[in-house]
């Protein structure tokens, strides 16, 4: 979908980002981390021509994204930035119509799209709709945020630190969120953060960048395993690098299908081992039952098969 | 509001009423109300209130005290509303007892140059008045179309009898049925030095802004220069482009048969529209610099035009700024204008230095009052507008 080839980025003498290829395929929820002037959002906003390259081809659909011209490519990429890039001055429904009346939709149809949208973010309707943005919680306007971003159905989303600027417990939820419409829509979405945890949460590839050069690209599970330098092994974090790990493995890996007496609530095959570990610890036990849909006993998990 | 130091239960709840309500009864009880003079070059005999010849003169204060004893309650809805009524019959009162009185005085004198002015008491009384509406409004947190509308209903019967000639025996309307045609002219003229100021001021000082604001290595020499030219006296001003202005329309015929010259209309435009640029340019570049730089880039990235970027979120944002730039201009073109008349380009300054040369108080307020009226109405317009573009954003 996305694909960079040799890009090398300047701003005068400064060079962000050298000689960069990596590819992003349909589909793909690929969140791009590193330390602040690794290049990560100067990479994204390439993409959208924010910021125009300085050598080297960027393709999107497969073709160089100089051959469109930036606005109406733009059109096409949904992005998403902190909730201060909402306009002011409209509603929340004019926000969210922007792209498609750019796109010269009939009223009707940006009037459905925008129940739709509002639905799919769980917003009601009839609070917000007329809204201004000001009116709204920072949570409720970064749903907003996604939703502009989603309004004329792009294949694909860039998204430059969206929840930075949340309190934990409603970025919690805005990922939970994503996560639903990125596995209901199918799309493409690049992500900008600096959030370890967000971006092992999030992502179905990591690409980890360091000065502008990338150090490691793989699935969260694959740099957690294997992180491949000292420089990921301490952006990982040093101290609860293992807690990181469980929180990537399931239960059912580890289970035994013996049934026996477990104090704590019991998990689900596919919950975490981290979920697992830490109901093991709040009930100062050291195995846990793990039960099916309908509450049927699978087997059960224990503390030793955790950490071998 | 229990108040420690008021142990009789006595407390002053609206202090500003208070000391406007003690004015007007001070002035009205001190001052002389209106002055008679056999004619209007000598200065006359001043009256008090009670002394003009209208019984019921001092019935035309009887709403001062409401408003005093309103200044110590509690400012509810109802004493709010009270006090308004209080605020606006008042005026009205007072610029009857001064109609009937002079009309009295004008029968009773011998020569029909005799002339009635109002004095400092009643201009007191009316300017603390004046004074007391918005106040009460604002404190009755009415939105700005009824504060609009109940400004009209204040100045709506003073209004009405400047207009059905209740006012004629009053030296100051005498000055107006004397001077009619050329008072029409140059309040006509008035508007037009001011319209043609503002007109090329917008045309050239919105591009210089947005330029100043996209170039800053431009803009900073730009607003550091139109600082200078604000700096020069108005009159000052004009003179400086005498000079080069004659010697201008001597050179070049075709700007002459124009109308273009060393005193006229030409050089008062072109002063005030140097004087209106600052403010235009200065908050049409600040106007820009408040808009949010993500907002913008929001709107780049979402897939606007340099164009549609600007219409769209760069103007609408910058507007609260950009009109509170316009709201000076029009207000300091409105007062400037009446020192173009001293190079003789009319307007209502004309009939106020005539006045001033001549000694007649009443021919400089017939300038003045309207110019007053004016700018005032402009600053209430733009006001209103303000606030109701901010209502809707924030």
């Amino acid at each position: 979908m996305i694909e960079f080839r040799n890009i090398t980025k300047a701003f005068g003498e400064t060079v962000i980002v050298q000689d960069l290829n990596f590819k992003i395929n349909k589909g793909e929820f690929c969140v791009l981390i590193g330390p602040s002037g690794s290049g990560k959002s100067t990479i994204l906003k390439m993409i959208n021509r924010l910021v125009e390259h300085s050598a080297g081809e960027v393709l999107f659909a497969g073709e160089p994204i100089r051959s469109f011209r930036p606005e109406i490519l733009r059109r096409r990429i949904g992005y998403a930035i902190q909730s201060v890039g909402l306009f002011p001055h409209w509603t929340v429904e004019q926000n969210i119509a922007t792209v498609p009346q750019l796109l010269g939709w009939r009223p009707e149809r940006i009037a459905a799209r925008i129940t739709e949208l509002l639905v799919l973010l769980n917003l009601d309707a009839a609070r917000f709709r007329n809204a201004y943005p000001h009116q709204l919680s920072g949570g409720q306007q970064q749903r907003v945020g996604v939703a502009r971003a989603l309004a004329a159905d792009p294949d694909v989303m860039l998204m430059d630190e969206p929840f930075g600027a949340l309190d934990p417990i409603t970025r919690e939820s805005l990922q939970a969120e994503l996560l639903r419409i990125h596995a209901a829509t199918g799309k493409t979405i690049v992500f900008v953060t600096h959030d370890m945890d967000e971006a092992l949460r999030l992502a179905s590839r990591l690409i980890i960048l360091e000065g502008g050069k990338i150090v490691q690209s793989a699935s969260p599970r694959e740099v957690l395993e294997a992180p491949n330098s000292s420089f990921v092994r301490e952006f990982l974090g040093k101290d609860d690098y293992g807690l990181k790990l469980l929180s990537l493995q399931l239960v059912s890996e580890r289970m035994k299908t013996v049934d026996i007496p477990c104090s704590p609530e019991p998990v689900k095959p596919d919950d975490s081992l981290h979920l697992a570990l830490s109901r093991m610890v709040a009930a100062k036990a050291n195995r846990v039952a793990v039960v099916g849909p309908m509450g049927e006993r699978m087997g059960t998990l224990f503390l030793t098969d955790i950490v071998t | 509001m229990h108040r420690p130091d008021a142990p009789l239960g006595v407390a002053v709840h609206n202090r500003p009423m208070l000391a406007l309500a003690t004015g007007v009864l001070l002035a009205g009880m001190l001052l002389p109300f209106v002055a008679h003079a056999p004619n209007r070059l000598v200065s006359g005999v001043a009256l008090q209130l009670w002394q003009v010849p209208d019984v019921w003169s001092c019935v035309a204060l009887i709403p001062a005290l409401p408003l005093m004893i309103g200044a110590f309650l509690r400012q509810t809805g109802m004493v709010l509303w009270g006090l308004l009524a209080a605020a606006i019959v008042l005026p009205v009162g007072l610029t009857h007892v001064a109609a009937v009185s002079a009309e009295a005085l004008s029968l009773s004198a011998e020569s029909k140059s005799a002339r009635t002015s109002l004095g400092s008491g009643f201009w007191v009384m009316i300017l603390a008045t004046a004074l007391m509406i918005p106040d009460l409004t604002a404190r009755m947190g009415l939105s700005p179309k009824v504060r609009l509308f109940v400004s009209c209903v204040a100045i709506a019967p003073l209004a009405a009898m400047v207009l059905l000639g209740h006012l004629d025996a009053m030296s100051i309307m005498k000055e107006y049925t004397n001077k009619a045609a050329l008072f029409h002219a140059a309040l006509i003229r008035h508007f037009v030095i001011v319209l043609g100021a503002l007109v090329p001021t917008l045309l050239l000082g919105v591009p210089l802004g947005i330029i100043a604001f996209r170039r800053p290595a431009f803009g900073g020499p730009v607003l550091a220069g139109l600082n200078i030219i604000q700096t020069v006296p108005s009159i000052a001003l004009f003179g400086l482009l005498m000079a080069p202005l004659s010697a201008l329309a001597a050179r070049v015929p075709l700007l002459q048969s124009i109308g273009i010259s060393g005193i006229g209309l030409a050089p008062a435009i072109i002063a005030l529209t140097l004087y209106a640029m600052l403010p235009i340019v200065r908050n049409t570049y600040q106007g820009l610099g408040e808009v949010p730089p993500q907002v913008v880039e929001a709107a780049r990235g979402v897939g606007m035009t340099p164009t549609q970027v600007f219409w769209h979120v760069e103007l609408p944002l910058a507007l609260p700024v950009f009109l509170a730039g316009l709201r000076v201009t029009v207000v300091q073109a409105i007062g400037l204008a009446a020192v173009a008349a001293l190079i003789g380009a009319g307007g209502l300054g004309s009939i106020m230095f005539q006045g001033l040369f001549a000694n007649a108080l009443d021919l400089v307020l017939l300038g003045a009052l309207p110019i007053i009226g004016i700018a005032v109405a402009a600053d209430a317009i733009f006001n209103f507008a303000l606030i109701s573009l901010q209502r809707t954003k924030t």
